[in-house]
């Protein structure tokens, strides 16, 4: 993240999430690496040493404090993240108390939190502990609403863009190579994730690039992680990857049949796929998830297929793989413009079972920009 | 329950399982719990106390494991509904439950099962100083002091730890496949490396090698210097001529980790380089040779460690530790830790990721070549195919 981008992103959220909620400090908090959220958009710290806590006072330091196992982690955070300091700590309590001394704030100090649920609940009765005077509430809708708006103008959405460009690669790869006999799921997957991984895919210690296949006739409702078992002949296979780029993800799934395969269903799955793009644009401005969920209910009975009833029909993504707004029946969240939004089809289909279709789409006000085009 | 009709075929027979929890319930007793609850998390693959239990891999969100002691049966909450069928496919447990809200399913399930519970032992998730308690997510701490308000809180990941760490046989054939897939990426690392070919393309050979021969995940980071002493994840930089690079290797299969550190030099001074290979060499060799049963981890460091003190251009001393590897298994880095602080005595099927660190203060780089090993009645098996020679590339 440039310089520019990081100053412009604390200033906006001190304007526009702290002033509002009356917040002498916010604090950001994330201890997993694939659900950075918060903490990667103010400081871009990837969660790499065990836990991040984004510290931006009123006015003053942005601190960035996380998990140290040696001081050469301090190295690598100080070249993957950007902040005016840096503390390798397992006890941040004393440097946020600092930090809140420095504003001589009069009344009760006001710390808001983003992502506090899920905080070591050591770090959290540190953090009352040494700031036994603040008030502490948790912000998280407030901060969420504030990135969606921000999303577009705030440097985000141009790594949102290649992700999805590169989860489109990847899929089409695993496309390809599906067709050419690979023979398991998880082959397929290595080698989608290896493309992602050469079109500038995030790279970690571990693998980041998450990917769920599904295989069989019928296929299954819920994806899995890859299997290594052989595939069989005529087997659909469904594949979803999403892969982050710049700490952005999108996803992208498909669902395919071998061309030469006993099984004969490409006009299932292009009706399938007709359904889904349907779905894709009723996704605008102002349009609530319920209505969403019931209209695209509407046309999947409409076009021959059943409807999976289990789970929700898509959420939020980019900085997390799942984040509000949920797309379930009844969601009264009117879209707005600047939510990027995974829609998560699945048809069932009395030959095929389940047919998986996923795009990633960012609602703008002329309606939906669908990011994942194959 | 039809477990081949999901990816998930369980990585051992449930006896393996059942083994297990006799032991982690013996481990328990001293602790005077009336119930244990093991968290499983995803960074830093914290997932494994519920992996070692019951199976379960906890691939997108956080899962939790009701253990009683008192012969109940034990409750596996996973937080996505779309997995629930896979997971009562992967585990032995039989009642499994998804949810939405993993704190307030944790509350019911605690007034339901632990109403006359006095001590709650809490495990899983620990890691790098933090324990089991100190990890517990605060939403779910105010659920458990809600449900038991009462209780009085015991850390037993601990207690876990000591019984893990020693591998049971069908523990110790999984770790030999995890051995044979860093060997996979070791080949890759040697295939790739060469000046100008950047980090990210290098670890993605590995990965790809190491994946396409059957690992689920990885854990991968490398020095790669002059100023790279610590093992870092790759970034975009490339490897350059005069370059020691060394990467750490360790594939998981069914929730095994394996750890392989393998190292090349690029371009450069070949006579520094042969000083450089003994050293290196020399050092792990030594280590092998002071591993056995009954030792303590920090007399197989002070060996190593006054061998590389002859060296003009070396110390182990990194902050006032020398370290030369630890525990790896179902967790990546656990005990025992072989470190000069390190009281814990080697025992027989401990397995570990031997790699002494030897740092070059004229260079600012490390010198990190390793082994995946575990200690045997007699003296120690190698489970990765040893590097005979530094190749310069």
């Amino acid at each position: 993240m440039e310089q520019r981008v990081f100053r412009s992103r604390i200033e906006a959220l001190r304007r526009e999430v702290m002033d509002p909620c009356g917040l002498d400090m916010l604090v950001a908090y994330s201890d997993d690496i694939l659900s950075a959220g918060a903490v990667r958009y103010l400081t871009d710290f990837d969660i790499y040493a065990m836990y991040g806590l984004a510290i931006v006072p009123r006015r003053g330091d942005v601190v960035l404090a996380f998990g140290q196992h040696h001081s050469a982690y301090l190295i690598r955070v100080k070249q993957a993240a950007i902040a005016d300091h840096y503390a390798g700590t397992s006890h941040p309590g004393e440097l946020c108390a600092e930090l809140l001394a420095e504003l001589r704030t009069e009344a009760t100090p006001r710390v808001g939190m983003v992502g506090g649920a899920h905080m070591f609940n050591s770090i959290h009765a540190e953090l009352r502990s040494k700031m036994a005077g603040a008030s502490f509430v948790d912000v998280d809708r407030e901060f969420w609403s504030h990135y969606c708006a921000s999303l577009g103008t705030e440097g985000a959405e141009p790594n949102l863009r290649r992700s999805a460009v590169i989860a489109s690669q990847a899929v089409a790869h695993a496309r390809n190579a599906f067709a050419s006999g690979q023979r398991s799921a998880a082959q397929i997957a290595a080698g989608a994730a290896l493309s992602a991984r050469r079109l500038g895919a995030d790279i970690m210690n571990r693998e980041l690039i998450q990917v769920l296949c599904a295989s069989g006739m019928p296929l299954p409702e819920n994806l899995a992680p890859p299997a290594r078992s052989p595939l069989a002949a005529d087997a659909l296979f469904a594949i979803e990857i999403a892969p982050p780029y710049a700490g952005q993800r999108t996803v992208c799934g498909r669902t395919m049949l071998r061309e030469g395969a006993a099984v004969s269903g490409a006009e299932e799955l292009s009706r399938a796929a007709a359904v889904h793009a349907s779905i894709l644009a009723l996704l605008r401005p102002g349009t609530t998830g319920g209505h969403i969920v019931g209209e695209a209910h509407r046309l999947a009975r409409a076009a021959g297929f059943g409807f999976s009833e289990t789970g929700e029909l898509g959420s939020g993504i980019g900085l997390d793989i799942r984040q509000a707004p949920y797309l379930v029946p009844g969601d009264a969240t009117a879209l707005s413009p600047g939510m990027a939004l995974a829609i998560r089809t699945r048809l069932k289909s009395m030959s095929f079972g389940t047919i998986h279709r996923a795009d990633t789409v960012l609602v703008a006000e002329r309606g939906p920009d669908v990011l994942t085009g194959t | 329950m039809n477990s081949a009709a999901v990816a998930c075929p369980r990585p051992f027979p449930d006896d393996e399982y059942a083994a297990r929890l006799a032991r982690v319930k013996r481990a328990f007793e001293p602790l005077g719990v009336d119930a244990v609850l093991l968290q499983g998390m995803r960074n830093w693959y914290r997932d494994h106390a519920i992996r070692y239990l019951c199976g379960y891999d906890s691939p997108v969100s956080a899962s939790l494991l009701f253990l009683p002691l008192d012969g109940g049966e034990p409750v596996l909450v996973i937080g996505d509904a779309w997995d629930l069928e896979r997971a009562r496919a992967c585990s032995w447990v039989s009642d499994v439950r998804a949810t939405d809200d993993i704190a307030a399913t944790t509350l019911e399930l605690l007034r339901l099962r632990f109403k006359t519970g006095k001590r709650l032992g809490i495990a899983g998730g620990e890691c790098m100083g933090f324990t089991a308690i100190d990890v517990l997510p605060r939403h779910l701490l105010a659920a458990v002091r809600e449900a038991a308000p009462a209780a009085e809180l015991i850390d037993a990941g601990s207690a876990l730890q000591s019984v893990r760490m020693i591998r049971s046989p069908a523990e110790r054939e999984m770790l030999r496949r995890a051995g044979k897939l860093a060997d996979a990426g070791a080949r890759a690392f040697f295939a790739t490396a060469r000046a100008g070919v950047s980090e990210r393309d290098l670890w993605s050979e590995i990965w790809y090698a190491m994946q396409s021969a059957g690992a689920e995940d990885l854990h991968s980071s490398l020095c790669r210097g002059p100023g790279s002493f610590w093992p870092h994840p790759p970034a975009d930089d490339v490897l350059t001529d005069g370059d020691i690079v060394s990467v750490e290797l360790s594939p998981r299969i069914n929730g095994y980790f394996s750890q392989a550190n393998r190292m090349c030099f690029v371009g450069g001074n070949g006579r520094e380089w042969r000083e450089l290979e003994r050293l290196s060499l020399g050092a792990l060799d030594l280590a092998k040779s002071l591993m056995k049963p009954g030792v303590k981890a920090k007399d197989v460091v002070a060996g190593v460690s006054a061998r590389v003190a002859k060296s003009p251009l070396a110390t182990m001393d990194m902050g006032g530790v020398h370290r030369i590897g630890h525990g790896c298994g179902i967790a990546l880095d656990e005990g025992p830790y072989l470190t000069s602080a390190s009281g814990a005595e080697l025992r027989p099927d401990m397995t570990m990721a031997l790699h002494p660190m030897i740092y070059l203060p004229y260079r600012h780089s490390l010198l990190m070549i390793g082994d995946y090993v575990r200690i045997t009645e007699t003296g120690l098996e190698v489970l990765t195919e040893p590097q005979s020679a530094v190749p310069v590339v």
